[in-house]
């Protein structure tokens, strides 16, 4: 690879082998990567991909148990292999510095924001900040905090992920180093937030000239933030390029499949629903905290009232903390509603006891946020499947052959019954949760974030499967999402949730297309990368009509 | 398989509990007569009679003999009391930690009206009150050592419940029943496993120490009761305390040793054997 004097890092053949008995030989397999000043490299890929591993090989942060071998890796003009560990010790947070995906686990609970950036300062002796405090409240105040003063002398519990983020950023701004690697920085952030984020990356790049070596799995983040890309898969690399060229004119057939994979924004057609509503809620109200009491009150649920009917797909869109999951625990009877009215098949199930809902069970299922947590790691899936119709009075040899018929219908082996839920990845755990929601035959399915903890691939044929099986059961289908696009694609309705309250609702296509409410205005205004949306759909409507 | 045979402390302490268990199990093949029966001149030294190889007490007693059925009350109390006491841990703790709120309220206060009293004090008042038999000693061990199990348990079952397989089992309409015995408390096994063996040691070293205080059954010897008795010849006569106290301290070893194995063998992760 060529080298040019502008090059912050120049990596040649970076492997990783991983230990033997794993299901690859490399975790990164000769990998050649180059960075500029002032560029932002993108390093885009699915779960196992190896891209944390690369960010991970620079900073020197690999587990022990890792090998790796290398060319060289330049950082500047210093090959970081021939350094001793002191050396290294310095570069890292002088020269190259690091964010991590976890704003809120990554700042010491016990110290003051200033005192945790200053730190940087102190750590590396001869910096040639003189005045430390004001050093701080000027990085504070560049990374766009509000009152650098007063966040300078707080703690971090006091801060929102967003803004911990930002002072992520500060400290790994603090020595002005010439290379910043940021692995997934926005993936735990609400996507106005994302915005911001991204926004001041683009400002550190422009403003300070450093490169910037960014980790995601996020195609929109690309688009929008990307001068150049890397799509990696396995530990290697598939395709390098411009972003404009990679997005745009794909060469690898995976990178394509990635990039169709993620959900465009052209809502279905509305259709008219005109049966009765199957579930419907009025005024629900879920305050947790005694009103008055020692806490504050929380209230999670304010006067929510929406109707679901027969075959339709509600989505119930919001950041975090709008209340869209206590929706879904109301509805499913995990938690208990403080005042409304709910109204399930047409029978009011609002006060029902606990004991006198199990009948009712059947109607409405569930299908879980975390594939990894929502199947009991101890039972086989043919004992998870089975244990609600069982529990509900049917036979076992009726409810092994509803087993058997549904885990082929979510696109398993049946051999998948005998086996435990650490033999499957993902995907395949969140099929065998619909397929165990399913065996209660449902008449409505509530999907709590169902698909985001999955690769954007994966997703996309959940997604797939999940209106497939709506169409064939004519099942209601609630859906819980922060993600627009995700919500776009599958949904005839949408609610929009700020902070409990419903601020806009309608046809997909017009809160999506048309958003009225100031609040929806900004949701859909932060997704990443539209400007590369609105190419991508103006050349598949122009094919369409071709 | 291979895994546990390469578990050193699991395979060692379990290689040496089965010796105590084998010992104990046929004393009385060993030993026919029995060890309260005087069978030698008094305060014979050890290794000097190839027939009573750790000699006799001030009555000629064979000491040997008394090792090999003290065996069985420690064994018997250590892993009945245990049982009980994890029988009732458990239940305290699951139904406080599953159901909350008042019924929690009121199930850990009267854990810590346990708690607060001194373990062996509460287990000396027990015996003391009813007269000394094996019964009692167990009763009296099982009680006093419950509420470490119960808060331990607690906290197992508050924080399975928040997992989601367990809010599936209940939008599946399971009853509450299943969800505590089949999703809950299977889940939490290792660690009250772990809890067990441990507390098999200490309701041993209980029991020697009831006996030494002239707490233990009178009809049954008990390596505590062989030390107490000879506690006035300790000069005189160092065998007499040294091998029934050797005999607890291996025992407690081997469960202690056990305990560690299970540790190791359930929780991989906390031992440096990670998979990468």
């Amino acid at each position: 690879m060529t080298r040019h004097a502008t090059d912050v890092l120049n990596i040649g053949k970076l492997s990783v082998r991983l230990p033997d008995g794993a299901d690859r030989p490399f975790a990164v397999h000769d990998m050649d990567l180059t960075i500029e000043k002032g560029e932002i490299l993108c390093i885009v890929g699915e779960s196992g991909s190896g891209k944390s591993m690369t960010a991970n090989a620079v900073m020197g942060l690999l587990p022990k148990s890792l090998r790796f071998s290398a060319e060289h890796i330049r950082l500047n003009d210093c090959n970081l292999l021939r350094q001793s560990r002191s050396t290294l010790r310095d570069l890292r947070g002088r020269e190259v510095a690091m964010i991590f995906q976890e704003p809120l686990s990554a700042l010491n609970p016990l110290m003051r924001i200033g005192d945790q950036i200053a730190e940087v300062m102190k750590v590396h002796p001869g910096s040639d900040f003189t005045d430390i405090r004001a050093r701080v409240l000027q990085l504070l105040a560049f990374v766009g905090l509000p009152e650098p003063e007063t966040i300078r002398s707080s703690y971090p519990f006091r801060l929102s992920g967003g803004q911990r983020q930002r002072v992520m950023i500060a400290m790994a701004l603090a020595l002005e180093p010439d290379l910043l690697i940021a692995d997934e920085p926005t993936t735990a952030l609400d996507v106005t937030t994302q915005a911001q984020i991204l926004d001041l990356m683009k400002r550190i790049r422009d403003e300070k000239g450093m490169g910037i070596m960014m980790i995601t799995h996020d195609i929109g983040v690309v688009a929008e933030l990307a001068d150049r890309v890397i799509v990696m898969r396995h530990g290697e690399t598939l395709e390098e390029g411009a972003v404009a060229d990679v997005l745009e004119a794909p060469k690898h057939a995976y990178t394509r499949q990635l990039i169709d994979a993620v959900p465009m924004m052209i809502p279905k057609d509305a259709r008219p629903f005109d049966t009765p509503p199957l579930l419907s809620v009025k005024n629900l109200n879920k305050i947790y905290g005694k009103p008055g009491g020692k806490h504050r009150a929380v209230h999670a649920v304010n006067d929510v009232s929406f109707d679901l009917r027969a075959g339709e797909t509600l989505s119930v869109v919001g950041e975090s903390g709008s209340g869209k999951s206590t929706v879904a625990k109301l509805l499913v009877k995990l938690e208990e509603p403080n005042s409304g009215q709910y109204l399930l098949d047409g029978e009011d199930v609002t006060h029902l006891s606990v004991r006198a809902f199990r009948p009712k069970r059947r109607v409405i299922q569930m299908i879980f946020q975390d594939p990894y947590s929502s199947l009991n790691p101890q039972h086989t899936v043919a004992r998870s499947i089975t244990a609600g119709p069982l529990a509900a009075g049917v036979s076992r040899v009726q409810a092994m052959e509803d087993a058997r018929r549904l885990i082929s219908r979510v696109g398993l082996d049946e051999s998948a019954l005998t086996r435990f839920p650490h033999e499957f990845s993902g995907g395949q755990r969140q099929r065998i949760g619909i397929a165990r929601a399913l065996a209660m035959s449902p008449r409505v399915l509530v999907a709590d974030e169902s698909v985001s903890a999955l690769d954007v691939s994966v997703q996309a044929k959940v997604l797939d499967l999940l209106a497939d099986l709506q169409r064939e059961y004519d099942l209601g289908l609630i859906f819980i999402t922060h993600d627009l696009r995700v919500a776009c694609q599958i949904s005839d309705n949408l609610v929009v949730m700020h902070r409990g309250r419903i601020v806009e609702r309608g046809s997909a296509h017009d809160v999506l297309l048309q958003p009225r409410a100031p609040y929806t205005q900004a949701l859909v205004a932060a997704l990443p990368g539209q400007a590369w949306e609105a190419r991508r759909e103006a050349a598949i409507l122009a094919e369409q009509r071709s | 398989m291979k895994t546990l045979l390469k578990n050193t402390p699991l395979v060692i302490g379990l290689g040496l509990l089965a010796l105590i268990v084998v010992i104990a199990v046929f004393a009385h093949v060993f030993y026919p007569v029995s060890p309260w029966q005087s069978s030698a001149i008094p305060l014979l030294e050890p290794f000097a009679d190839d027939t009573l190889p750790l000699g006799s007490d001030m009555l000629g007693r064979d000491v040997a003999a008394g090792i090999a059925y003290g065996a069985r009350v420690s064994l018997t109390v250590g892993v009945v009391s245990t049982i009980i006491s994890i029988t009732l841990g458990v239940a305290i703790g699951a139904l406080a930690g599953f159901y909350g709120g008042m019924l929690d309220n009121l199930l850990m206060r009267f854990t810590e009206l346990f708690q607060t009293v001194p373990q062996f004090a509460m287990a000396v008042v027990f015996v003391a009150i009813f007269s000394p038999s094996l019964t009692t000693i167990v009763l009296a061990i099982s009680l006093v050592s419950w509420p470490p199990v119960a808060r331990l348990v607690r906290g197992e079952v508050m924080s399975l419940k928040t997992r989601e397989f367990v809010k599936a089992g209940i939008v599946l309409g399971e009853s509450e029943g299943a969800l505590i015995f089949r999703h809950i408390l299977p889940n939490a096994v290792s660690p009250i496993v772990v809890m067990a063996s441990l507390m098999v040691a200490t309701a041993i070293l209980t029991e020697s120490a009831l006996s030494f205080l002239g707490l233990g059954d009178r009809n049954m010897i008990s390596w505590g009761y062989m030390i107490g008795a000879s506690r006035t010849m300790l000069r005189d006569a160092w065998w007499l305390s040294v091998f029934p106290g050797l005999a607890i301290v291996v025992t407690v070893v081997a469960v202690n040793l056990i305990g560690e194995g299970f540790e190791k063998a359930l929780n991989p992760q906390a031992h440096g054997e990670r998979k990468a």
